[in-house]
This record gives structure tokens, sequence and C-alpha cells, in this order.
């Protein structure tokens, strides 16, 4: 497991820094995420604070095999991370003013809670209708 | 004759069987897909070797695992005359209710949809889906051959049955978008047998001990009369050779010396492990790996940004161990494809 550089947190922080220098715009300092490759991942094993993961490449659909630190995600996220969820891992670069740095993030989704959810389920398994099509053999 | 190849991709993708029982008569059991063809790779053997999809006789699934249903409904629609075969629980509502929850999630990784397509095919082909277990009757039951199931059993389908309402509880109720992995699932799985002329053959699916409960998974098989004292020439080994599917001393009882024994690679758990090789290879001269476990560093292209990050590239090299043996399996002729070696 090979511990990222960079901090999120800190990452996050400075962030929200730059947007509340940016509102006032008196340093006529913005700060943007440009994002130059994007995987969508899921994780498979998670280790005390070590995660394994698998990726697949939103552009190629090819597949990679992603170890992290827990310490690498968000502390909102890290709640998030068990065996299973989804998340985005993003790389690209930040833009503060003129200046451009290497940057990368992991992203978990979260559950869109719909009321429709259970209807959802009910009507797929009445479209299965699977008693007709069993045979014990 | 008898012919029976076994198909292994690498990363855990994944496990199919081919199995030529009579001159004219095939059965398949599980699939996956080939990265380059896109076609399962099953379907891709038949097509380089001039086999009718009309000889095949029958599709098994053995277990809801990624690495062995991918492609089984591709193989449903070319192979007509198949009929399909699965675990029991497959159909049971806590199940379906998994599934169904499953499909809702919109994601690369979100595999559910085999579930749907296996369904909707069975559906419009007029077919029926025929469920497995240790009463199940054979598969096939000719005067010289006979294919038959070993598990899963009742008590099983009753700890599935809890496992999958416990996993739609915590899925449904949870805040993260997740996908079920079913590391349980393997608890599914169908133990199958061959038996042509006296002789033996033992596909062990991904089937597992289980620590806690011995009346599921390989315990409950082992105690079974059916198998008390077969002697196997082919086994199939369990679950890529981990060590929740072995049990020497179990093997030792039911394997003839020297038997031919064939592994597939899951490196997801890098499986089979050093170890794992090592007591698999002190039981028999003959064993065998389907392809190997291997990655690649990160291309280029990003290597700036993902520097001091453990990322790799999964590759695929698949391969497959052919074995053809006479009708009294006194003359076993391996041919190994691809990546596939012999041990250690």
């Amino acid at each position: 497991m090979t511990e990222s550089r960079f901090n999120p947190d800190i990452c996050e922080r400075k962030e929200i820094l730059y947007k509340k220098l940016d509102k006032g715009k008196e340093d006529n300092i913005e700060v943007k995420f440009h994002i130059e490759n994007k995987w969508e991942g899921i994780v498979l094993e998670v280790n005390k604070d070590k995660v394994h993961s698998r990726m697949t490449d939103a552009l190629t659909g090819e597949d990679y095999e992603f170890d992290f630190s827990i310490k690498d995600v968000n502390k909102d996220d890290r709640k998030l991370v068990s065996q299973g969820a989804i998340f985005n891992f993003f790389i690209g670069y930040n833009m503060v003013g003129r200046t451009k740095s290497n940057a990368r993030l992991i992203k978990f989704r979260r559950r869109k809670t719909t009321q429709n959810v259970v209807d959802s389920i009910l009507d797929k398994m009445n479209e299965w209708n699977l008693k007709e099509l069993i045979e014990i053999q | 004759m008898m012919k029976s190849v076994i198909f292994g991709g690498n990363k855990g993708f994944g496990e199919s069987i081919l199995l030529q029982f009579e001159d004219d008569k095939y059965g398949i059991i599980d699939s996956f897909i080939d990265r380059k063809s896109g076609n399962p790779v099953v379907l891709d053997y038949l097509s380089s070797n001039n086999i009718d999809v009309a000889k095949i006789e029958f599709v098994v699934l053995t277990h809801y695992h990624q690495d062995h249903f991918t492609g089984v409904a591709t193989i449903l629609e070319k192979c007509k005359n198949a009929k399909f075969y699965t675990f029991d629980s497959f159909a049971i509502e806590s199940f379906q209710a998994l599934v169904a929850l499953n499909l809702g999630l919109n994601s690369k990784h979100n595999y559910f949809s085999e579930y749907d397509k296996i369904v909707k095919l069975i559906k419009s082909s007029n077919r029926k889906i025929h469920i497995l277990s240790d009463r199940s009757k054979p598969i096939i039951n000719s005067s010289s051959v006979k294919i038959y199931a070993l598990s899963p059993n009742d008590k099983t389908v009753i700890f599935l049955d809890n496992l999958y309402r416990k996993r739609f509880k915590e899925q449904s109720e949870g805040i993260v978008a997740k996908i079920q992995i079913g590391k349980d699932f393997n608890f599914q799985s169908v133990v199958i047998v061959v038996e042509i002329n006296d002789n033996n053959i033992l596909f062990g699916s991904d089937l597992e001990y289980s620590k806690s409960n011995k009346s599921i998974g390989w315990s409950a098989i082992y105690k079974n009369k059916k198998i008390a004292k077969k002697e196997f020439v082919i086994f199939k080994l369990p679950h890529h050779g981990s060590e929740n599917g072995c049990n020497i001393k179990d093997w030792q009882r039911v394997i003839v010396e020297n038997a031919y024994l064939k592994l597939t690679p899951y490196n997801r758990s890098k499986l089979p492990r050093a170890t794992m090789i090592k007591k698999i290879c002190s039981l028999s001269k003959n064993v065998y790996i389907t392809s190997e476990t291997k990655t690649k560093k990160i291309p280029s292209k990003f290597s700036k940004q993902l520097k001091g990050l453990a990322i790799r590239k999964i590759i695929d090299l698949p391969g497959h161990v052919e074995l053809t043996t006479n009708d009294s399996f006194s003359k076993i002729n391996v041919i190994l494809g691809g990546r596939a070696k012999k041990l250690p």
C-alpha cells in the first residue's frame, strides 16, 4: 500500500479558502479543477485502513486495480467506505490564478433514496414472474 | 470418449467448463467473457473447433458471481436446444428482491443485469429454469453417463435466504451507493459429478467450507453417502484453490493417486496462494492451472498524476486445460492452451 502524497482534507480546506477569496474577487484568485481522466471504482475489500478496489476507465473501459489508504478519502466520505461501495476517482489539475498543480480526488457515491424504490423492485419481480418458469429438477 | 475443457481468465475473470460427455453431446458449466472478442470464451472455442451450438444439451450456472455468469444469457440465446440449470435459491423472493434492488443502481460495475437478461431469455424462448440441489434428479442419465448435483442442500437455502434478507436491509437502508459483491454467495455453488463407466469427475465450483456451520458447504457434501466411496480421477478444485475451499484430508479420501487436478486463478484475493499450490501439488503430479496472475504498471499517459499510487492495469491472460479420456479412463490426454500450465 502506497501512501499518496496528497491530503484530501487539506485540498478541500484550500478550496474552501480559495472560494471565499474568490467571492470577494479582491485578488482575482480562481480555483478550477480540470478533470483529465475519470475512473469508476468499486471497493472489493477493506482491511483496517487499507482499501482494495477495482476501477474501470470511464473513457477506454480498461480495468485497473487500485489500493489506497482510507486517509486518502476525505473525512465526510470515510464512513461510506465499505465492501461494494461505488466511487469515482478523478485526476487532473487545479488552476489557482495562473498556477497549475496536479490534483486527484476520490469521491464516494451516495444512494439516491426515492420513494418508488420498493415499487420498482415489486414491478421487476412481477415482470419476471419466476413461479411460472421454475421447474424443480 | 469424454472431454472436459476448463477455461480460465486472468484476474478472476473467470471460469467456464465445456463437457463432451458423448460423441455429439455437450454441456456448459458457467461462463465468462473474452475481453478481446466480447464473446463468452466457451462460444469462441466451439466456433474455432467447428462444434455446432445445437449440440449443447445443458448450461449450468453454479452460482451468482461475476467470474462465473457473464455471458450465460448469450450462451442460452445461441444454444437454443440447451436446458438451463442453476442453484436452489436463484428464484427465491429474497434473492429476487436483492437483485432488483441492485438493478436500480447506474454503474459500470453493476453486473446484476445478467440475471434480468437470463430470465427474459428463458421466457422468450419458452424454456424453464431447472433448479438444482442435492436432492435433484440427474441432469443427464444415460446408460453410460450420469451427471448430477451434490449441492446445495435445504439448510444452505435457509442460510442464504437469511443472508439475502440481511444484505437487502443493509443496502436499502444505507446511504452509500453499493453493489452486492456477495462474498458468501459461494455457498450457492452447485457441485457437479460426472460418472462415466464407473469413473468419476468432480467439478467443485466455488464452494467453501463454513467455519461456523458444518451442515452447509463442503462439510455437508463429504457427509453425503453418494460420494463416500467415490474415487475421482479428475477434480476441478473449488474456489480457485483457496484455503476456505480446501481440506486435504477430505480430498485425499475422494481422489485417486495422481488424479488430474485443475485450477483457475482469482487474483482479487490473490488465489491460489503459494502455500496452497504447495499443498495441492503434494497430492498429485498432475496439477494444472488455466492462467497466470499478472498485472501491469499504469500506462505512461497519466504517470505524473498517478505517481505514488498503487494502481495497476488488469491484463487478460486467459488459457484453458483440455483433458480427453478414453472410455476406461486408462489414458488421459492433456492439451494446454493460452497461458495454461502444469504446476509447480
